[in-house]
């Protein structure tokens, strides 16, 4: 069945009022014909899943043994997804016995029973089907080989071939520790939308991309929230989540237009979730779900979002082209220069080597924004993979690597910082990205550009020229603005 | 003869305080009988690997492993991963297995992202107090003043219910799940409850670590309480520099009233019990404490809050490092007030431990562990700390010099 018969086929339900709030529950989730709704609920150390038709309030507990259920999204066809499993090993017997005990998806339909997606010594969680029901999505620290801390990568499968096609979709999300949570296709299948963790700076938000291509992806909410439980509105144009911005009381529900990026607060509580007719409104709120009627005037409008980007050319600011083994540069109090928000900045180098491959860290560049600061910015080559280090004056550190070495041979590095974002780009490919761990990073300083030195490394291995400006430069893609991407 | 005299007093010592199974450890910071302090930090996390330590067999297999290790005399266990209790808390949930069912995630890798020592029946950090000194140590809590690991966002349950007494920057930037705010009252008493528990399991020796902060720092404090306190002292708005000196004194008096009313805690416990404060990044400036995370330990040492200051790091100048760490160790010790000070012999080089040394020195890890322990003696140090004695990180060799070493 296509997909816009099988949207054109769910008949919704909607209630004439707001249905009575469930007790002992969390984690609410309309079907798709807004009849019945998913819901966790905990008893001692075990979290039961169940599924409440709507009308009578009578439950089917989809699991109810020991253990954790829940995280659980419907799929079109009526198919509930979920996270299941139950750990009764220590973690060390767990590991001499090689147990099977972990977290692991599955799927259910009314009368079909359980089907095990994914089982074993995992920890899958927070998976979502594609509108078509061919592919799932979901999380896991499945694949975190370098043992980096606490990174949670995106997977998805078809739904029909869950171990022989499995795949992550966040390979470049190898900086720090930077994670994806709770990925949610959007209705029509064009888009992705997850939780994100921007670094070591401890922040959430939820950032979007195109389905197949989700290292290339764009803010939804904005740096001063802490965001994350993303869930789409039937018609695919909001989505709701659970934030916290600076005054609100506590965790709240949000709910954003994407096409303008307007925002309203719908109230505290967690785990939103938009009834199909977006009439109704259900969230945790003190241990309950409760169910909160919505009109029109409730749902944000705004005009459609602008370029990210500042779309003035780029302005040089410092240039040097001279190799030499090892000098020091200084592009004191040059004008117009504040790395302040808003403004975007960029340092681009070409280096030329010949030989053997970099071996340990080995900085390549330095730049502070003067004599006092600490280090500005390092290009750094980890065993060949360039690295590139911002740090503002509180040293702390956003780094951007690429995600393998280079070979010998001469390349350009461009680092380019945004007021949100910084992207790394090798000879002139598509930027990849790092975002910020703070909206207002201060790396502005009030002095400018300071000095600088270019390490002195082997015979073999040179820096031909650093470049120094501010807008985006020439020669690097500009990636896609959140206007490409939603309007 | 005097170092056979100092081990007949040490036994005795030993025997008086093994005798009704705790280690008696006078509130008084100079004991009658002063013996050279060997405290080893101890996180048992990092023996995941080798002992099972969700079990009370493996919390014992931890014990005595780290008891042969450096010749011990205190053994200090840490009480949360993260801002995740290692034992049943009223206060304050577990749930580590749940990843990523929250947005609380430790450490990922076989065994580490898998267990959860607050999970049994049993209180395996009381079990540890008890076999700590049960085999004739002082037994302690490592008191990480926040979360510490906060790269693995092992985040508080109790600071993710409320984000409202989150941290907050200059710019309106919070933290929600990860480090709260003291100027709230609600903090200060949800802090002071975990802390009655952890009183509960019965140690002898509570150590604050200001190293383990969870990326918490006096910056941070720009809370509606803390901003609203300063309007009223001052009549104008709080500075945009988190390191005004009147900035800072605001945020230590929310920070001291909290180490003072542990202190209280553990005096009414009418159990003899010591405090010790651990000061990272110490200099002869003696500014970067203050600065990062708004503690004065000069005051707290000098009012008899705390009972001793440990040194758990120091910012040598690399150049004359020996006479460097010496000047920083005689001036801690010229402030030290009525506390007693511990000096670092450290294998952890997250700050400058003995792997520091040894690059800037070229001297080996045992030769500059045996420097450090005669400096930490001859600068009046009552006793060293070992951060931290994980399964055999510091070498035979290095062992071997530790435990030789006494006074």
């Amino acid at each position: 069945m296509k997909l816009e018969a099988m949207v054109a086929s769910v008949v919704t339900i909607s209630f004439a009022a707001a249905p009575d709030p469930i007790e002992n529950a969390s984690a609410g989730v309309f079907s798709p014909d807004g009849r019945y709704l998913a819901f966790e609920r905990q008893d001692g150390w075990d979290r039961h899943l169940g599924v409440m038709d709507l009308e009578s309030r009578k439950v089917e507990w989809v699991e109810n043994g020991p253990g954790l259920a829940g995280l659980a999204s419907w799929g079109s066809d009526g198919s509930l997804v979920y996270t299941a499993g139950n750990v009764t090993n220590t973690a060390f017997a767990g590991e001499r016995l090689k147990s099977e005990d972990g977290f692991g998806i599955r799927i259910w339909r009314r009368g079909k029973g359980v089907r095990e997606f994914t089982k074993g010594r995992r920890r899958d969680a927070t998976p979502s089907f594609s509108p078509d029901m061919k592919t799932l999505y979901w999380v896991s620290p499945e694949g975190n080989t370098q043992h980096r801390l606490a990174q949670i990568y995106m997977w998805s499968a078809p739904v029909d071939a869950p171990e022989r096609r499995r795949r992550i979709l966040t390979q470049q999300m190898h900086y720090i520790d930077a994670s994806a949570n709770q990925p949610q296709v959007s209705p029509d299948g064009r888009l992705l939308a997850w939780a994100h963790l921007d670094s070591i700076r401890d922040r959430w938000g939820i950032r979007a991309a195109a389905i197949g291509d989700p290292n290339h992806n764009v803010p939804i909410t904005e740096p001063e929230a802490s965001a994350f439980e993303p869930r789409w509105s039937a018609d695919g144009r909001y989505l709701v989540y659970t934030a916290f911005k600076d005054g609100d009381p506590t965790w709240c529900c949000y709910i954003q237009e994407l096409s303008s990026g307007a925002t309203r607060n719908l109230g505290p509580g967690r785990e939103p979730c938009l009834s199909p007719d977006m009439r109704t409104l259900v969230r945790t709120l003190d241990g309950r779900l409760v169910f909160t009627p919505l009109c029109a005037n409730d749902l944000p409008h705004g005009p459609k979002v602008g370029a990210d980007h500042p779309s003035h050319e780029a302005e040089k600011v410092f240039f040097s082209e001279r190799p030499v083994a090892r000098r020091h540069f200084s592009a004191k109090a040059t004008s117009g220069f504040v790395l302040g928000a808003g403004r975007t900045f960029f340092v681009r180098t070409r280096i030329r080597w010949t030989g053997k491959p970099f071996s340990g860290d080995a900085t390549v560049i330095s730049a502070k924004y003067d004599e006092c600061s600490q280090v500005a910015f390092r290009l750094v080559m980890q065993d060949s993979v360039p690295n590139f280090w911002w740090l503002n004056r509180d040293r702390q550190a956003v780094r951007v690597p690429m995600p393998g070495p280079l070979e010998p041979g001469e390349h350009e590095i461009t680092a380019v910082r945004t007021a949100t974002v910084v992207y790394l780009s090798v000879d002139g490919s598509e930027p990849i990205l790092q975002q910020m761990r703070e909206g207002h990073l201060p790396l502005d300083h009030p002095r400018g550009m300071g000095t600088g030195s270019i390490f002195e490394r082997d015979d073999d291995k040179r820096v031909l020229s650093i470049e120094v400006g501010t807008g985006w430069p020439v020669n690097v893609p500009k990636p896609a603005t959140r206007r490409d991407l939603l309007s | 003869m005097m170092r056979h005299e100092c081990t007949l007093l040490c036994a005795l010592a030993l025997a008086l305080a093994t005798a009704d199974g705790r280690a008696a450890s006078p509130r008084c910071p100079h004991e009658a009988t002063p013996r050279f302090e060997k405290i080893a930090l101890i996180d048992s996390y990092d023996f995941v690997r080798y002992f099972d330590c969700e079990t009370k067999t493996g919390t014992v297999q931890v014990v005595e492993n780290v008891a042969g290790q450096v010749g011990a005399t205190h053994l200090l266990w840490r009480h949360q991963t993260g801002g995740i209790p290692r034992y049943p808390s009223a206060e304050e949930s577990s749930v580590i297995h749940r990843m990523p069912f929250e947005k609380r995630v430790v450490e990922v890798n076989n065994i580490h992202g898998w267990s959860d020592l607050a999970k049994g029946e049993t209180n395996l950090l009381a079990y540890a107090i008890e076999q700590i000194a049960a085999h004739g140590f002082v037994a302690g809590i490592h008191h990480t003043w926040e979360e510490n690991h906060f790269q693995s966002r092992t985040c508080s349950q109790w600071n993710l219910d409320h984000p409202e007494y989150s941290t907050r920057s200059l710019h309106g930037i919070a933290r929600p799940g990860y480090t709260s705010s003291l100027a709230y009252e609600e903090v200060l008493a949800h802090k002071l409850r975990r802390f009655d528990e952890v009183l509960s399991t019965g140690p002898s020796m509570i150590y604050i670590d200001m190293w383990r902060q969870g990326g918490w720092y006096a910056r941070l404090e720009y809370v509606k309480p803390m901003c609203d306190r300063w309007r009223s002292r001052y009549g104008c708005e709080p500075p945009e520099d988190a390191s005004d000196e009147r900035w800072l004194a605001l945020v230590a008096e929310c920070n001291h009233r909290y180490i003072r009313a542990m202190r209280a805690r553990m005096d009414a416990t009418g159990r003899p019990m010591q405090l010790v404060l651990g000061i990272p990044y110490c200099d002869l400036e003696d500014k970067e404490l203050w600065r990062r995370y708004a503690v004065d330990w000069k005051a707290l040492a000098a009012d008899g809050t705390v009972d001793a200051i440990s040194v758990m790091s120091v910012r040598p100048d690399e150049k004359r490092i020996w006479d460097s760490t010496r000047e920083i160790y005689e001036y801690v010790y010229r402030n030290r007030g009525r506390a007693k000070v511990y000096f670092p012999v450290s294998q952890y080089n997250f700050t400058f431990g003995i792997p520091s040394y040894c690059k800037a020195t070229g001297l080996k890890g045992e030769e500059v562990a045996a420097r450090l322990l005669d400096l930490a003696a001859s600068c009046g140090g009552a006793g060293v700390t070992f951060e931290c004695v994980d399964m055999y990180n510091y070498t035979d060799a290095m062992r071997e010099v530790i435990r030789r070493f006494h006074r």
